[in-house]
């Protein structure tokens, strides 16, 4: 079959948007459904009729495709104890990297004789205001899920850590929102212009450290789904989580409400030997926390 | 055996193309009429309520044709019991496609 080059452009085409959706199905997924779509898409092509229109509208099906592969496999969709904000150290390391690269970004936009103090004064309240609203949330979810197996030390180093991850996160959006918003504004820029990217940063922090284990404070992983919509009024419905190291597991509501909310249960030593990465991990608690 | 699941209209009418005979996605769209954001998502959750599974054709088969090797679906014994209880909650069903109509 002889093509013309507006065949070859289109299936390159088509070809590229297929590689850009794939890239939201899970990695462990990736290779045996983009072989699926590229094996149709190479029969669609090869057929009588391979236009534009109609390949593009084939190819456009696999973005839905993609999100819903990731979302029936919320196992592989987050390994969430891995990554770059996987354990404390490194989620802070990871946010005082981004925090630079903000604030490179802003200092090469300002002009010479420049001063850092200038209009600092009500961000410096917001990052305020933020940190004392976090921690009083997180207090109160630790109440909430009954977490008694929580030392002061723990419950203290895992406020600290939501202090600095608020801050980092909070300096993080404002100083980007700066660097945006620059070239728009003429002098000054209004401070309600920073609500959305502080209220997106400080949501982030709160969210994410719920999301985490109470004792190492690492983040939770093995998500499993349980229950399903039809029986969220008669039974539970919601995300299980693990932690790695085999601290306990914790329970999320898909619908928060009077008969299901969050809750932590702390796993015995009985279940020490199912957690074989708890024994390389040097910053691991004492056994007199499994209580 | 565990009863069978409940399927929405698109989704028994999918599982009776894959039925009557029409293994992959391509040809199911061909068939149905249906697009490809649709065929997809609803095969994969056939797949994840275990009513048909899904096999690699062989390399060889395919390379006869000159095409890569495509992923077909049948139905398993949990998706043809799905299927029956479809057929009584939508009686077109049945007369919709049938094996001689499946799409070479």
């Amino acid at each position: 079959m002889i093509r013309r080059p507006g065949q070859f452009a289109s299936v390159w085409f088509a070809r590229f948007l297929l590689c850009m959706s794939s890239r939201i199905v899970p990695s462990c997924l990736r290779a045996e459904w983009l072989a699926e779509w590229s094996a149709e898409l190479a029969c669609l092509a090869g057929s009588n009729d391979p236009r534009l229109s109609k390949v593009l509208k084939f190819v456009w099906g696999s973005w839905p495709d993609a999100v819903t592969v990731r979302r029936l496999q919320p196992a592989a969709a987050g390994r969430l104890g891995d990554g770059p904000f996987g354990s404390p150290s490194k989620c802070l390391v990871s946010l005082s990297v981004l925090a630079l690269l903000a604030s490179a970004a802003w200092i090469a936009g300002c002009n010479p004789g420049f001063s850092m103090t200038d209009g600092v004064f009500p961000h410096l309240i917001m990052i305020c205001l933020a940190i004392v609203t976090s921690l009083i949330h997180n207090s109160v979810i630790v109440a909430r899920q009954s977490i008694t197996a929580v030392h002061g030390r723990q419950q203290f180093l895992a406020s600290l850590f939501l202090m600095c991850k608020t801050t980092l996160a909070l300096a993080i959006a404002g100083l980007l929102t700066a660097v945006v918003l620059r070239p728009l504004s003429s002098g000054t820029i209004h401070a309600h212009a920073y609500l959305f990217p502080y209220l997106f940063a400080y949501r982030w922090s709160i969210q994410e450290q719920a999301k985490r284990c109470p004792v190492c404070l690492r983040r939770m992983s093995n998500p499993v789904q349980i229950g399903t919509w039809p029986t969220m009024l008669l039974d539970w419905f919601g995300m299980e989580y693990m932690c790695r190291l085999g601290h306990g597991v914790l329970y999320e509501p898909n619908i928060d409400g009077a008969f299901s909310s969050r809750r932590w249960t702390p796993l015995g030593p009985s279940w020490k030997d199912l957690f074989a990465d708890s024994t390389l991990d040097p910053r691991r608690p004492p056994d007199d926390c499994w209580d | 055996m565990e009863s069978p699941p409940k399927l929405s209209h698109t989704g028994a009418m999918i599982l009776q193309a894959v039925d009557a005979g029409n293994p992959y996605g391509l040809s199911i769209m061909d068939i149905t009429g249906l697009p490809s954001g649709t065929v997809y998502p609803a095969l994969r959750r056939l797949e994840r309520d275990r009513l048909v599974i899904s096999r690699w054709e062989s390399g060889k088969a395919a390379e006869k044709e000159g095409r890569p090797p495509r992923k077909y679906y049948r139905p398993t014994a949990l998706g043809e019991a799905a299927l029956v209880v479809s057929r009584k909650r939508y009686p077109h069903l049945s007369g919709l496609f049938t094996k001689s109509e499946a799409v070479k």
